[in-house]
């Protein structure tokens, strides 16, 4: 007898105190938001919410009327106040965890970046790893873009964004990493850059990945077409594989970038510091052609070693041009220059810092980029080069 | 029942005995001249062999060229060169010779015998040996215990012929009297332990001792809880096996079951066909197993915490497909996973009781209406249906642990659906604690995982080959705390 | 307490890792800044180390006498050994609401925020209270598997997170100095309450405490280096922003298709604090039947819990109104008093009663 008394009244002490225990919404009472667009308003924001259809009404089978997801635009004087007003709006909770992407419109990301970003950095709700991406104009249309009633616009953006990144196109940078970039007193933020596609695909409008955006702090600086990211992955060391072309007067080919190794070595001088960058970029023929001619062409080692060199100089012009373009004229310090130094010296880091001399043209570097041909396929040699 | 010697006077041990085995249509009283002395054979009908007692007993007894013995060496006589048979005892007291009688022996009286003999004559019908109906395996023997406790104990002499089995006889219930026998290996058994069991098993208060689930209570602590530190098995093999650990077997009369002292944790996981696969595949089937009660006791409580508090959990694809499943099932997602089972236990239990000329029936009904219609018509969603039927499957994997995770899987669809994943791990940690906190006759339920003990770590989650294994045994004596 | 009811050393291994880990766990970055990435892998040193050097006094009063810091102190004054039972089980009793604190501001923030958190520091403590009921040796036992379940959910965090792990975003150590290195591990020491139940841990260990004890702080220790280490590998700048940076790293965890982790590292985390708060519980039992020789009825162990909830109630109210620093104060005087002063006192206690000429007992002559 006694020691139910002491459960129950165990039992009631917190029950009695007033204590509540909300329960949550079921699945089907809540919004699944797919992907969010943030647009900067005259009055505050304008959030663009992408959401899977309304589960409750649709037919059993096939697409739902409408198509398998919905948007709707809402206001706010902060990014957290346009986005309380969705249960208002939808009539169902808000599920912040499942969305993927995160759009902000250009000139958000160039005015507001902070405000935009304070809520997705506060939220415990949503997904730190959601991927980040600037659009062209405006975040709404983004987010709205019509791919097809049966496809998530969300899935298709992030899908577009990771084969971007097996080709070495786009840059695919998740919030966490955004963050962590534009929160840094040394290095540069950088995301995709998507646009509405210009030609109308066969049942929407659709969206692409048309290059890179470089912050430097929380202002935008420059951005990078689809042909200046791949440089810019290898520079950030995040090419996983892409295929470039080498023309030369003579030849036509095709390679496929299959190992990179990427050093960055600082080397300390008397005044101050300057960088070495080895690339090291093994590759497979995939095509070969020789141009204006429609023979097939045989493989020697002295065309593979020609193509070699081309390869390696048209890589390093372009690693040159990029590197230039973002971190001496623009500051965007992409490949960490400044943040290698303080790990690697950092006395001679906070000396620089303290003389103001940690600007781009007090780091200079020297590229070496080596492409070398792993393989060529089906290889059809000489009788002399036959082992 | 006091205890009343017997006399000398033929017809006064014949009354006392009369009255103490009382009116009943099927005793026999048989009234004998063995060697021109008088006696009585006493029996029940139907509990001993009438050939053998014909062959053995009253054809040599009734012989009339018999000479007649000096008086008290009657039964001497009897014993000693008369009777054929194997089994004779002379006992001293009437409730002795009740009881012999009780249990299909057949009571000798004689006159001028202070005493009665009893013949160990049993012809009571018994079933034959068959498989075990409870623990099917591929590769080992299909013998199982049957619910004659003799035929039992043969059963495992046959496969520990060792002079070192000790086999005692014992009695459970007052009123039932049931033979309990203790089987251990000298030697190998915990003579503390040894003596702990025997004496739980003659001081328990039970009036009738008519299976083992009757006498298992009195063999685990005193405190109730979910985990039981003893087992029941329906082989011989994995009795014998148990007892080379150390182990302690107590066989109960009228059951096909052993119990066995102390039985752990890992024990639940381990099936005799482990030891006759390779032992890779020993261990593949051993960490399934594991992964199947985990499921079994988990799954349902986790599905609900997670879809109810912890949506981000679910992967985005599949997220898609259970909201919408779920969207059109009036019931919350606790209510339905309640619901579908309850109904599963239901259907369970129906399949053990009901008559198997109305099996099919049910099996219709269950796997139609229940699983087909119920999610057509909108009454359980697809999703909660798939966890039930995994759930089912795996908790018929370890059968011996189906109470436990039955009422744990219960406890964690309700705490699940109230509390989330915080009220799921909060019970999972006090279970946890529970399973720990069981140390039958002092080795700990969680040995030879918690604590660690290396050397049983060869037979445990892990099984070594055979060549490594039979080199040592690891006894329970080692795992027990001193 | 039997040799038979005892705990072997690496089960008190692993219920000291235990109940630390969940400090670890639900660590936040401290607010001032100087406090670098570099500098939080670094710290654990000198914290190993002050936690070893305020580890000693208790440890040399436990081997004193087989019943740790209550027989020492019986042994010099049935009063002291009175005093000092009453004052171990309240401090167990405050350590574990403070535990319970820091569990309560995770689960208020992370898993429920919409919730009131009271209800699931109850029900913590009634599960820790029921768990604590059945003894030290199940404890030890839960704990060995607790710490085998730990090591795995970090183990497999680490190689969840290996591919995204870059040492550039680590930061040098030692950049603003030594003293915000020193005075976090100050900090974090003071913290460690553990190191209270080295002064009891004779009367539930069989032998090698000492061990246990130096054995728990080096492994913990490493493991908070690899674990801020990693961190700050993975997350960054953007980690040391939020509240539970370790939580933080579980959310981007990915492995196959199992996108957040957090949710299953969050469950290891919930069964530690659940050991923990039994474990502070149980001690407090063992403080007060030690130094008054009596054994507590088993509702003895809800009233704890009570009192813990009462306790946290207080702590709590005491942080909001003074910004967190109550509790951090409070935390260090707790751990000061009972790892150094306390016992320290009943060394010197005991000292004196041995110096101390005995009365003669021979009859006086004439």
């Amino acid at each position: 007898m006694k020691k139910l008394l002491s459960f129950f009244f165990a039992l009631s002490l917190p029950l009695l105190s007033g204590c509540s225990f909300r329960r949550p919404p079921e699945l089907s009472e809540r919004l699944i938001i797919e992907a969010i667009g943030v647009d900067k308003t005259e009055t505050g924001f304008a959030v663009t919410v992408q959401s899977l259809n309304d589960l409750a009404v649709g037919a059993d089978e096939g697409t739902p009327e409408g198509g398998v997801t919905k948007c709707c635009t809402l206001y706010g004087t902060t990014v957290a106040e346009a986005l309380a007003s969705v249960s208002e709006e939808t009539g169902l909770s808000p599920l912040y965890s499942q969305a993927r992407l995160l759009v902000l419109g250009y000139e958000t990301a160039r005015d507001a970046l902070p405000e935009a970003l304070d809520f997705f950095l506060r939220g415990q709700n949503t997904r730190a790893d959601i991927a980040v991406a600037v659009a062209a104009r405006s975040a709404a249309e983004i987010a709205a873009a019509d791919f097809g009633k049966d496809r998530v616009g969300a899935d298709v953006l992030t899908d577009m964004l990771e084969a971007g990144e097996e080709n070495g196109t786009a840059i695919g940078v998740p919030l966490y990493r955004f963050m962590d970039l534009l929160l840094s007193e040394t290095d540069a933020a950088y995301c995709p850059l998507l646009a509405v596609k210009e030609e109308t695909a066969s049942d929407g409008e659709g969206a692409e990945c048309i290059g890179t955006v470089l912050f430097d702090g929380t202002i935008i600086r420059t951005s990078l077409t689809k042909e200046e990211t791949f440089p810019l992955r290898i520079l950030t060391e995040q090419l996983n594989g892409a295929t470039f072309a080498v023309l030369s007067d003579h030849v036509a080919c095709t390679l496929r970038v299959t190992r990179k190794n990427t050093k960055i070595r600082v080397l300390k001088t008397p005044e101050n510091a300057r960088f070495c960058l080895q690339i090291d970029v093994k590759c497979d023929i995939t095509d070969l052609s020789f141009r204006g001619d429609p023979e097939f062409l045989p493989l020697d080692p002295d065309l593979v070693r020609a193509v070699s060199d081309a390869a390696s100089r048209l890589l390093t012009e372009r690693i040159s041009g990029t590197l230039g373009r973002c971190f001496y004229e623009n500051g965007c310090d992409v490949c960490r220059f400044r943040q290698r130094l303080r790990l690697r010296y950092p006395t001679l880091y906070r000396a620089l810092a303290a003389q103001g001399r940690l600007s781009p043209a007090d780091l200079p570097c020297e590229i070496e980029c080596r492409v070398s041909i792993r393989r060529t396929g089906k290889e059809v040699l000489r009788e002399g080069d036959r082992q | 029942m006091s205890d009343t010697p017997f006399t000398p006077s033929l017809s006064s041990n014949l009354r006392a005995l009369k009255e103490l085995l009382g009116d009943s249509f099927d005793l026999i009283v048989r009234e004998l001249a063995v060697a021109g002395t008088k006696a009585y054979a006493i029996c029940f009908d139907g509990m001993c062999d009438e050939l053998k007692i014909a062959e053995a007993l009253i054809k040599p007894l009734t012989d009339p060229a018999l000479k007649k013995p000096p008086d008290g060496t009657l039964f001497e006589a009897v014993r000693d060169r008369l009777y054929k048979g194997t089994d004779v005892k002379t006992v001293y007291t009437v409730p002795d010779a009740a009881q012999a009688a009780l249990d299909g022996n057949l009571v000798l009286l004689a006159e001028k015998e202070p005493a009665a003999l009893t013949f160990s004559v049993q012809g009571y019908p018994r079933r034959s040996v068959g498989e075990p109906l409870s623990e099917q395996n591929e590769k080992g023997t299909q013998e199982g215990f049957t619910d004659n406790f003799k035929d039992n104990v043969t059963l495992l002499r046959r496969r520990l012929r060792t002079p070192l089995l000790s086999t005692e006889l014992l009695t459970a219930g007052d009123t039932s009297q049931t033979p309990v026998v203790l089987c251990f290996i000298r030697g190998r058994a915990d003579a503390a332990m040894l003596a702990q069991v025997k004496n739980r098993l003659q001081t328990a208060k039970l009036d009738a001792a008519l299976g083992a689930g009757c006498l298992r209570p009195f063999l685990e602590d005193r405190r109730p809880g979910l985990f039981k530190g003893t087992g029941v098995t329906e082989r011989p093999d994995t009795l014998a096996a148990m007892l080379t650990e150390g182990r302690i077997g107590v066989i109960v009369d009228g059951v096909p079951y052993a119990v066995i002292v102390p039985y752990l944790f890992s024990d639940h996981f381990h099936t005799a066909d482990d030891y006759l696969s390779g032992p890779a595949y020993a261990v593949f089937m051993r960490a399934l197993r594991v992964a199947c009660v985990a499921t079994a006791a988990a799954l349902p409580g986790f599905f609900v915490a997670v879809c109810v508090f912890h949506p981000e959990i679910i992967p985005s694809d599949i997220m898609f497909d259970i909201a919408k499943a779920e969207s059109k099932t009036p019931f919350p997602l606790m209510a339905e996973a309640l619901i579908i089972h309850l109904i599963y236990e239901v259907v369970r239990e129906a399949g053990l009781r009901m008559p198997v000329a109305v099996g099919h029936a049910v099996s219709i009904v269950g796997a139609l209406v229940i699983g087909d219609t119920a999610v057509t018509a909108g009454l359980i969603g697809a999703p909660m249906l798939i966890v039930v039927a995994l759930t089912a499957v795996c908790s018929s994997v370890a059968v011996r642990l189906h109470e436990t995770v039955s009422l744990i899987r219960f406890a964690l669809i309700l705490i699940g659906g109230l509390t989330g994943l915080y009220g799921v791990m909060l019970f999972s940690g006090l279970m946890l604690t529970e399973l720990c906190a069981v140390a039958p006759f002092g080795v700990p339920f969680s040995a030879p995982v918690s604590p660690f003990v290396k050397a049983a770590q060869q037979d445990t989650l892990l099984r070594a080959g055979w060549r490594k294994l039979g080199r040592r045994v690891t006894t329970v004596k080692e795992m027990k705390f001193e | 307490m039997k040799p038979q009811e005892k705990i072997g050393g690496g089960q008190l291994f692993a219920l000291l890792f235990a109940s630390r880990a969940i400090g670890l766990f639900t660590f936040t970055v401290p607010q001032e800044t100087g406090f670098s990435a570099g500098d939080r892998v670094l710290f654990t040193v000198p914290f190993c180390l002050l936690c070893l050097l305020f580890a000693v006094p208790g440890l040399l009063v436990g081997s004193r006498h087989e019943n740790g810091i209550a027989g020492a102190a019986r042994a010099a004054s049935p009063l002291l050994a009175k005093g000092v039972g009453v004052f171990y089980a309240a401090a167990f009793l405050c350590a574990a609401a403070l535990g319970a604190l820091r569990f309560e501001l995770f689960v208020g923030t992370v898993l429920f925020p919409e919730s009131s958190t009271a209800v699931f520091t109850a029900l913590l403590l009634a599960a820790a209270a029921a768990a604590s009921l059945r003894g030290v040796q199940a404890l030890g036992r839960t704990a060995a598997v607790l710490l085998a379940l730990l090591a795995g959910s970090v183990l497999f965090l680490l190689i969840a997170t290996f591919d995204r792990f870059n040492g550039l975003n680590l930061t040098p150590p030692l950049e603003n100095g030594a003293g915000p290195v020193l005075k976090n591990a100050f900090r974090s020491a003071g913290r460690t309450t553990e190191l209270a139940a080295l002064t009891l841990a004779p009367a539930f260990t069989r032998g090698r405490v000492k061990k246990a004890a130096v054995g728990w702080l080096t492994a913990f220790s490493a493991a908070a280096a690899v674990i801020f280490c990693w961190i700050g590998g993975v997350t960054g700048r953007y980690g040391e922003q939020q509240m539970f940076p370790l939580y933080t790293l579980t959310e981007v965890a990915r492995f196959g298709v199992f996108e957040r982790m957090d949710a299953v590292l969050t469950g290891v985390w919930i069964l530690v604090a659940f050991l923990q708060a039994a474990f502070f519980l149980w001690l407090a039992a063992l403080a007060l039947k030690q130094s008054f020789d009596r054994k507590m009825p088993p509702a003895g162990a809800f009233a704890g819990a009570t009192a813990v909830l009462g306790l946290f109630f207080l702590f709590s109210a005491l942080a909001d109104r003074t910004d967190g620093e109550a509790t951090v104060y409070t935390s260090a005087a707790l751990f000061l008093l009972s790892s150094v002063v306390i016992p320290l006192t009943v060394l010197l206690a005991g000292k004196l009663t041995a110096s101390s000429p005995k009365p003669d007992a021979s009859p006086g002559r004439g």
